[in-house]
């Protein structure tokens, strides 16, 4: 019994050598990640269920095709990102993403009036409300970036792109959300 | 578009992401582990959707143009035809999975492929040179099929009887796609045999034994399953990004005279 948890690339190894529990622990790892990527794409939590089961599927019969040395990360997530977009392609609709937040306390040791909260909260709904406007790739890129605090070379390599792309794209992305946060206000 | 900087926008975004509540997320490692136990079975496992009718289903929906194209009387495994058997009668679809007609020669099937067309009409409908094998005897009927693959496929046959498809010598596929090793190989896991050898000196597969399916991925990355639809082997092999398979021919040898012949 090994006493530190297998790293990623280990894990793979052994899934290549057809370890299916190794790769069970994968799924575990990941799938919140891959889960909330379909989500972002689909809006919808059926859809995004199905689209990340289907991509560890498909990654896990794709796996003799990636390179142990690369982080598996990104490529799964590209591969769900290619799932759920399929997905809402095939069913010709395009969904709107709905996020909302939770009901906690705002970040930070100060304590806030409850009109500095109330004003937050609504700036922060604003931004969400008007990221679920954007189209699925700006949803991407803003999402691997915020929302799953992957690096910019995690994002390049989950995008497919290399790392100026990301900042280009997302820079574009950021001018889209503020024009619809002022269309909407 | 100009490009700004809009730390304010960045700044809110990190706070807002910070408190989102996602839905809370599945666990999925068990359905995965178990489906993979199960073998690579991606289209037959689908499960209904629960927003729209189960036919809309775009997957579904392949699945069921692959098994309308095949025909209702399949030559698949006892586990191919329980696993399309399961998922058509999900849907409230039954399809008869019919004897040979009798005094038929196996492996004689009633197959549907498609319209009958010249094979520049063909060419020109599946974006790439049909081929034909040379080696093959008689004149060959070549039918389109636009329901299989993202491009449609071409079946280039042999049959003895072309009017009816009645009594299929051999089958000569050729659709875009691409056949990814790993997918060919983890066939052998659900009782096919593989024999690696070549076309040409492309690699080329010679598929024996049950479930009588394979995969192929579309390209737009999409996996897909088609049957292999005469009795006996198969010979599979991608050739710049035409996949092509070669049903009917007796033995590994006689599918390499035929592909190598293919002109």
């Amino acid at each position: 019994m090994e006493g530190r948890p297998l790293e990623d690339r280990e894990l793979v190894e052994r899934v290549k050598r057809g370890d299916v529990i190794a790769y069970e622990t994968l799924v575990q790892r990941h799938q919140s990640a891959a889960f909330r990527t379909a989500y972002l794409v689909a809006g919808s939590a059926n859809e995004a269920e199905d689209a990340a089961q289907e991509g560890f599927l498909k990654a896990f019969y794709a796996i003799d095709r990636f390179r142990s040395d690369a982080p598996f990360r990104p490529w799964l997530l590209a591969i769900v990102a290619n799932e759920a977009k399929t997905r809402l392609r095939s069913a010709s609709r395009r969904q709107t993403l709905a996020l909302r937040l939770t009901e906690g306390r705002l970040e930070g040791g100060a304590v806030p009036s409850p009109e500095e909260a109330a004003l937050a909260r609504s700036e922060k709904e604003r931004v969400l409300e008007a990221l679920g406007h954007l189209g699925e790739d700006d949803r991407l890129v803003i999402g691997y970036r915020y929302f799953l605090e992957l690096s910019e070379k995690e994002t390049a390599a989950a995008l497919g792109v290399r790392r100026g792309t990301v900042k280009s794209r997302l820079s574009r992305a950021l001018v889209r959300l503020r024009s619809v946060m002022e269309e909407g206000s | 578009m100009t490009r700004r900087r809009d730390p304010a926008l960045a700044a809110l975004l990190q706070e807002a992401a910070r408190g989102t509540a996602f839905p809370e997320t599945p666990a999925l490692a068990e359905s995965v582990r178990e489906r993979i136990e199960r073998g690579p079975m991606p289209v037959a496992e689908v499960r209904l959707p629960r927003t729209r009718p189960p036919l809309l289903r775009p997957v579904l929906v392949t699945l069921l143009a692959i098994a309308v194209a095949l025909g209702v009387t399949l030559s698949i495994s006892v586990t191919a035809r329980r696993a399309v058997a399961d998922l058509l009668g999900v849907v409230g679809i039954r399809i008869t999975f019919g004897d040979d007609p009798p005094g038929s020669p196996t492996p004689a099937r009633r197959i549907r492929l498609g319209d009958a067309v010249p094979r520049k009409t063909a060419s020109e409908l599946a974006g790439f040179r049909v081929l034909v094998p040379g080696a093959a005897a008689g004149r060959p009927a070549i039918y389109f099929d636009r329901r299989v693959g993202d491009r449609g496929m071409v079946t280039v046959v042999y049959p003895r009887a072309a009017e009816t498809l009645a009594h299929v010598d051999l089958l000569v596929s050729e659709f875009v796609a691409s056949l990814p090793a790993e997918y060919v190989k983890k066939l052998g896991t659900l009782g096919s045999r593989i024999t690696y050898t070549d076309v040409r000196g492309v690699p080329a597969y010679w598929v024996s034994g049950d479930p009588h399916y394979f995969f192929f991925t579309e390209r737009n990355g999409a996996v897909r399953q088609e049957t292999i639809r005469l009795a006996g082997n198969v010979l599979l092999w991608e050739e710049d990004g035409v996949t092509f398979r070669v049903e009917g021919a007796g033995s590994l040898r006689e599918a390499r005279r035929l592909a190598e012949s293919l002109r």
